[in-house]
């Protein structure tokens, strides 16, 4: 039998690619600072340089991305209702809360690196920053997933997988825009004297998380996909509409060149990285775009995607 | 005493879907026509001569266990002490955060300013009838039908960049009348009034009738009750 159903919603995007890029970049920054912060506090003294660049990127594109986010407010000039207004059920408002503390924290924490010599408090050390940061950086990074994951309307988002891979693609893009943006910086800008030509010995372990974590994203790709094509009909039917308009740039940029491709080539180049030895600076920088690139697809295909409409046959449920 | 819990019943036996309850709304309301405060689905099964047709009118559950409510970051959405679900549109900052978190499309958000139709210089018919924008400056209000009533609870037109919804006519209910809705309704088959007080019209036809809701799944808990079925007593 044929059924056909009426109902006038209000067309368009909700959370338009300004959201996309507000999480991409937000994911980017929460993960060179820990990345920066780790390094700092527990690699040698010449990787410095890489460092700073990590250091600087965190506040950069932390407040780049929440730019974005104010860019789309309806109502911008309302914005000062988030401190006037508490709102503790609300993910987003805890969010504006800890995103605005860890930009400032970042953002000191990369001013002490950057300029150690301006005289400042002992409380504003960069050790102190540093410390600080950390929680608030982990808990950006799932905020993000947290936000679209509480959102029990949209099927594609509400499940555990959502949080997971928010952090996951954290510490995969953050670390990735770390090494590329400081492999850009050495090839056509001189950074400060050191031995930047041995910038990858010794990061072995860094080159082991990123391989690791691309690989478990990979899996908990999977078990968002079948945690949706198994469950109840509402979710199968908001996995097939997101794969039917999105599929094909996931699959092909998102997981085929953006995480299948810089698995290879980093198991490819791992015995490289090892001390002494230097892998080739190119093949590093065109992984790291690649991780880039997959982790805003996917991010892209998981906002834009999991906001086409409900099918009618859900919303006209009468139980 | 205890405290007021507004719910609203359906009788999907009495509705006709005439939709005056969406036109009344309109006019009550202020809402610009592309939006639907009170709005209805329309479903059609079967092949010719075996079909069926339903006619479900919508419009803001008011859920106890409102989604919209929990994710606002600023409160601009929040639970009246009577029930209601309300925006304040004073405080809303326009992240649509609550027209992601409803499952009901119900939610309306002003992208731009609102009621375009009355800023317009163009005439309908040049040379013979009023421009919107000349009917407006005419009539002194910002629409030709504007209600000023709608303005003693909420904004009497939401501005551009916030969202809106339906408030169950919380400024008909503070004196006392029942919703635009429920009036306008031709064969009463919409009932308000409070759920705490068993005589009430709605707490004594749930007592009769099984109650639905919509997507009751999503644990929402909403405050309008659909009974009965069209063409089944």
């Amino acid at each position: 039998m044929d059924t056909e159903l009426i109902l006038t919603l209000q067309r368009g995007l909700i959370w338009d690619e300004r959201v996309v890029g507000d999480l991409f970049l937000g994911g980017v920054g929460v993960g060179a600072f820990l990345f920066a912060f780790l390094l700092w506090r527990f690699a040698e003294e010449r990787y410095l340089p890489l460092v700073k660049v990590a250091a600087t990127i965190a506040p950069v594109s932390v407040a780049a991305g929440l730019g974005l986010l104010f860019w789309k407010l309806g109502n911008k000039l309302n914005v000062y209702q988030l401190i006037l207004n508490v709102s503790p059920t609300s993910v987003m408002w805890w969010g504006a809360i800890i995103q605005g503390a860890f930009v400032a924290l970042s953002a000191l924490f990369a001013f002490r690196l950057l300029f150690p010599h301006v005289s400042l408090p002992r409380v504003l050390s960069a050790s102190v920053a540093g410390v600080l940061g950390v929680p608030f950086a982990v808990a950006v990074g799932i905020y993000h997933g947290l936000l679209l994951a509480v959102l029990t309307s949209h099927p594609l988002w509400a499940s555990g997988p959502m949080i997971v891979t928010s952090v996951l693609l954290f510490t995969i893009t953050g670390v990735a825009a770390s090494l590329l943006v400081y492999l850009l910086l050495r090839a056509f800008v001189r950074l400060e004297a050191g031995p930047s030509d041995v910038f990858a010995q010794g990061l072995k372990p860094v080159a082991l998380v990123l391989i690791a974590a691309a690989a478990l994203l990979l899996v908990t790709l999977f078990a968002w996909f079948v945690d949706l094509r198994f469950g109840p009909l509402p979710a199968r039917l908001a996995l097939q509409a997101m794969l039917s308009e999105y599929g094909v740039i996931l699959a092909v940029f998102g997981i085929g060149f953006g995480l299948l491709v810089p698995i290879v080539v980093g198991i490819l180049l791992l015995p490289r990285f090892g001390a002494g030895r230097t892998p080739p600076a190119g093949l590093v920088a065109i992984a790291c775009l690649l991780l880039l690139a997959g982790g805003f697809t996917i991010r892209y295909a998981a906002v834009i995607g999991g906001q086409l409409p409900t099918p009618l046959s859900v919303m006209a449920t009468l139980s | 005493m205890a405290k007021k819990r507004y719910a609203m019943v359906i009788d999907l036996h009495r509705c006709v879907g005439c939709a005056a309850c969406d036109i009344a709304c309109k006019a009550e309301n202020n809402v610009p026509v592309e939006f639907h405060w009170s709005n209805h689905i329309v479903e059609t099964r079967g092949t010719f001569p075996n079909t069926t047709f339903r006619y479900i009118p919508t419009l803001c559950n008011h859920c106890e266990n409102a989604p919209c409510v929990t994710n606002c970051p600023t409160t601009a959405m929040y639970k009246a002490e009577n029930g209601m679900t309300l925006h304040d549109a004073n405080k809303c900052i326009g992240c649509r955060l609550c027209q992601l978190a409803c499952p009901y499309g119900v939610i309306f958000f002003n992208k731009d300013t609102p009621h375009a139709n009355y800023r317009d210089s163009q005439a309908a018919i040049p040379g013979a009838t009023f421009s919107g924008r000349e009917m407006a400056e005419r009539v002194q209000a910002p629409l030709p039908y504007y209600n000023p009533a709608r303005a003693t609870t909420y904004a009497g037109v939401r501005p551009r960049g916030v969202v809106e919804k339906c408030t169950f006519c919380d400024h008909k209910v503070a004196v006392g009348e029942d919703p635009a809705c429920v009036t306008a309704c031709p064969a009463d088959a919409r009932l308000f009034g409070d759920l705490n007080d068993p005589e009430s019209k709605p707490a004594k036809a749930l007592a009769r009738h099984r109650p639905r809701v919509l997507q009751r799944d999503k644990g929402t808990q909403p405050h309008v009750f659909y009974i009965r079925e069209y063409g089944k007593a």
